[in-house]
């Protein structure tokens, strides 16, 4: 089985990341700078300089800016083991202050404490006062307007994400920091590495997928709707459960039996908040069991995915490279 | 059959309940136990048929020592009528009756037309023939209790103990149950907490008096001391009554 | 001399209800029959009905019917539809015979597996082991941990609700309600700890009651507790009336009244565990089916107990089609379906005793 690693594409835009100079960005004109983001429009005097983080994807997209320096504070990414994180950014995520031992946000009056100016993160599940979270609009009060990637502001738009999305947040962070020149020559090469996953599995049979979060009976996974059905897409592959408008979701053993898949994409989350969770191998040769009778049971085609990938961040285009190299590997020797 | 107490005392959760009691009932005799509430009837009767394990004493039926015989072979010898109620799942009279088969009937035998028949002629001892099939939980109180009664004579035991089985019925019915069970003319013990019914139909009053048994008649000082009243008049008078009869 | 000697002439023995009783268990068995056959015909993915059967008759005689089918039906239909349709027989008839076996205990109708803690004492033992994981238990597997959670979970029930020797219907009702929250509580903790959204949402759908993981190598152990269970109880029809009609009557009649209830205890401890293990909690069959049954039959635990089994069987079967078909292809969680029954159930029941 490959492991979703850096290919070189990643290499270079993560020391581009790197590169770019830590000091203060562009003058900014005197006008507050404003972007729609969920619906509503979070107004800046200034750029923000002390931004809390929340899961891994949010961190990742601003290394990527280069606004380490920027960061004041994030959450814990132990969920992906040692090789969960992007090459280069490990130093990084060391020298910020962790604030919370898990993916979550840390409760809402040690959120309050730290006097961020701004927030970032995936879903809105870290802003959910029933789980003792501090809310969007008690963040927004106390000064911290917040960002939520990948418009996945509710469970229905969830459901609408296309790919487009990702540059568009790429463009409103860089809007928001100052840093617009970073976030397009972000966008231009992540648009690139599109174009060439695109050029070359254009015209090549579809591969059927099923990307599966294990189970065996219901079985977990991504129906045709959302994020991992267009990292599919866009990877020269075809979500065999695309009928299905849900995103992450159960679906009966007798459906999925049915799906007859090539391959099956495994989400990979190792730990899990310190406890080991069924790890992608397993969750495999559960989902496998279950197609027993599909080409992909029968060659054991699976490939393990970050779940840092699937959700909302310039990582998932990362991804979608990674997965088109596994769908289509003689596409990618010539 | 001929039932004895001796020295029995029972402890409930470390509490002393029944202190010593001692008591005889003569074979066919209808034996009546008085008192106070909480001074130990309902214990004493629950000790007699086996739902307690006395601290200490005898107890013994035909001079047969209780704690020889099985559970079972308790059930076939002593039937009670205690103060509870199979009113909650829907039981029918004819389903409450044959209950009192239970210890006549091996695991696996079925009930057979023999049971029913004699669960019918039980019924029709109390006067519920034709009610079998009614359901329990909507009879009055004087027929529940006569349901109850049938089922202890459809278990042919010859000791009966009864607690209390004219709690909550008026007064007709009061004199209808006891009627009916002094007629049976079984080897009775019963708890009464009315002392006018213990004198007119027992053969004898035993007297408790916090856990003991104190005295075997109902003298007006006996009431005096036990009850802290003076024998109302018409305990008097029934008391005077039965005086010019014997 | 015995009681019955001074009866004046011979009494008319009173008539039977064996015929109603044997046309009562007929017509269910027919249920049972026809809602399996139902239940294997339909699923998420269509397959003839032709094929359907055909796929049976050739796993029964191999070799007996043309292959018209695809491995993937067949596997559809052998693998999933039928160890699933069984499942729910075993598992409709094991929660149907405890709810029937806990009224009688408690002296309630009112009386499930749920009200007395039970329920959520299983499904603690199994999210301990689904979350924190088989190893941290010492291997304990998740029939083992659930019966483990039931037991002790009627254990303390007991022990709380004892007062002077004697068991209060009441005070057992009280105590189970509150451990059920006590243990509602701590696998609520457990889930919010190991809070992934992912493998919570899991154990989630699981703790309201899933027959999906449904195979055959899951069918033996639930079978022969069932069997066992429901041989022992039948044995036992008359000290379990004894038991319904009051702590003091069962032992006048000759019940061991301590021992009984011990045996009682651990049987249905071991059938809520072997069901929740399988098939996660599932509310409101315990409650309804016995009731029904009673309105039936009557109470005689004879009749109860296989009128029960037969319509908890037969109950279960359509929730199952119900919750496979009303959302497909997304299931839906069998308590959410038995719910709209038992909920408007529960509060007839209410109005009705009131």
């Amino acid at each position: 089985m490959k492991r979703l690693l850096a290919g070189g594409l990643l290499l270079v835009l993560a020391a581009c990341g790197q590169a770019a100079p830590p000091t203060a960005p562009a003058e900014q004109a005197a006008a507050p700078i404003t972007v729609r983001n969920c619906g509503r429009t979070l107004t800046f005097d200034k750029p923000p300089s002390k931004v809390v983080t929340g899961y891994q994807p949010a961190l990742e997209t601003l290394l990527a800016l280069g606004l380490q320096d920027k960061i004041a504070a994030r959450t814990a990414f132990e969920e992906n083991g040692p090789d969960g994180f992007l090459p280069g950014q490990k130093a990084a995520y060391d020298a910020i202050p962790q604030i919370s031992d898990t993916i979550m946000l840390p409760q809402k009056e040690v959120m309050l404490a730290q006097g961020a100016d701004f927030v970032i993160d995936n879903g809105q599940s870290s802003f959910d006062a029933a789980g003792g979270y501090a809310t969007v609009d008690e963040l927004q009060a106390a000064g911290a307007p917040v960002f939520i990637l990948g418009n996945w502001c509710s469970p229905e738009e969830t459901l609408k994400f296309t790919i487009e999305q990702t540059f568009t947040d790429l463009r409103d962070l860089g809007i928001i920091f100052g840093v617009q020149d970073r976030a397009e020559k972000l966008i231009t090469d992540l648009r690139a590495a599109l174009a060439d996953v695109e050029k070359r599995v254009s015209g090549l049979p579809k591969v059927r997928i099923l990307a599966t979060d294990g189970g065996t009976g219901p079985v977990t996974a991504y129906g045709g709707a959302g994020l991992m059905n267009q990292m599919i897409t866009l990877a020269g592959g075809e979500n065999v459960l695309a009928d299905t408008k849900a995103d992450y979701s159960e679906f009966s053993v007798e459906q999925v039996a049915a799906s007859n898949p090539d391959a099956l994409l495994v989400l990979d989350y190792v730990v899990y908040d310190g406890k080991a969770v069924a790890t992608a191998d397993k969750k495999a040769a559960d989902v496998l069991g279950v197609v027993k009778n599909s080409p992909a049971a029968k060659e054991k085609r699976t490939m393990p995915v970050p779940a840092a990938a699937a959700h909302p961040g310039y990582r998932n285009i990362l991804a979608i490279v990674e997965i088109a190299k596994f769908l289509h590997p003689d596409a990618f020797t010539r | 059959m001929k039932l004895v107490l001796d020295g029995v005392a029972v402890t409930i959760e470390g509490t002393p309940i029944v202190r010593e009691a001692g008591l005889v009932v003569g074979p066919g005799a209808f034996a009546a136990l008085v008192g106070p509430n909480g001074c130990g009837k309902s214990t004493l009767l629950r000790a007699v048929y086996r739902a307690l394990r006395p601290a200490a004493g005898l107890i013994s039926l035909d001079e047969e020592d209780l704690r020889q015989l099985s559970h079972r072979e308790t059930a076939r010898r002593i039937a009670v009528v205690a103060q509870e109620y199979p009113a909650e799942l829907d039981f029918t009279v004819e389903d409450v009756v044959l209950m009192g088969r239970t210890p006549h009937k091996r695991p696996l035998s079925r009930t057979t037309g023999d049971d029913r028949q004699r669960c019918a002629e039980a019924l029709e001892r109390v006067d519920m023939a034709g009610r079998a099939s009614r359901s329990f939980a909507t009879l009055s109180g004087g027929e529940k209790q006569r349901v109850l009664i049938a089922r202890a004579l459809a278990q042919e035991s010859r000791l009966l103990l009864l607690d209390e089985p004219t709690n909550h019925l008026d007064i007709r019915h009061q004199l209808d149950v006891l009627h009916l069970v002094r007629d049976l003319g079984l080897t009775t013990l019963a708890a009464l907490h009315d002392l006018n019914h213990a004198r007119e139909f027992a053969d004898r009053v035993y007297v408790m008096d916090t856990g003991r048994v104190v005295a075997d008649e109902l003298t007006p000082e006996v009431i005096a001391r036990v009850f802290g009243v003076r024998a109302v008049p018409r305990t008097q008078y029934a008391f005077e009554r039965l005086k010019e009869e014997t | 001399m015995t009681l019955t000697q001074k009866a004046t002439g011979r009494a008319a023995p009173i008539a039977r209800r064996g015929s109603t009783f044997g046309l009562v268990l007929g017509l269910l068995a027919g249920a049972v029959v026809f809602a399996t056959w139902l239940a294997v015909s339909i699923g998420a993915v269509s397959v003839g009905l032709a094929e359907c059967w055909g796929i049976v008759a050739d796993q029964l005689f191999p070799g007996s019917v043309a292959r018209t089918w695809t491995p993937v039906q067949e596997q559809i239909v052998w693998d999933f539809r039928l160890p699933r349709a069984l499942l729910a027989i075993l598992v409709g008839a094991g929660l149907a015979v405890v709810g029937a076996v806990l009224q009688a205990l408690v002296r309630n109708p009112l009386a499930d597996p749920f009200l007395l803690g039970v329920s959520s004492g299983a499904s603690l033992g199994a999210v301990a082991v689904f979350v924190l994981g088989a190893s941290t238990l010492g291997g304990l597997s998740l029939s083992a941990a659930a019966f483990g959670g039931s037991l002790m979970a009627l254990v303390l029930v007991y022990v709380l609700a004892q007062r002077g020797g004697r068991l209060t219907p009441a005070r057992l009702v009280l105590a189970g309600v509150a451990l059920h929250f006590l243990f509602q509580a701590i696998y609520s903790y457990i889930l919010q700890q190991a809070q992934s959204g992912r493998a919570a949402q899991q154990v989630l759908f699981w703790l309201l009651g899933s027959l999906g993981g449904a195979r055959w190598e899951m069918l033996p152990i639930p079978a022969v507790v069932l069997g066992a269970g429901v041989a022992y109880l039948l044995v036992q029809h008359r000290p379990l009336n004894a038991l319904a009609a009051g702590e003091d009557t069962a032992t006048s009649l000759g019940v061991h009244v301590g021992a009984f209830r011990l045996q009682l205890f651990v049987l249905t401890s071991l059938l809520v565990g072997v069901m929740v293990a399988t098939s996660g909690a599932i509310a409101f069959v315990g409650l309804m089916v016995p009731h029904a049954a009673r309105l039936l039959v009557g109470a005689d635990h004879r009749r109860v107990l296989p009128v029960s089994a037969l319509l908890g069987a037969a109950f279960l079967q359509l929730v199952d089609i119900a919750a496979r078909t009303v959302d497909a292809p997304r299931e839906l969680a069998l308590t959410i379906v038995t719910a709209v029954f038992g909920a408007p159930f529960f509060l007839w029941l209410l109005r009705r005793r009131a």
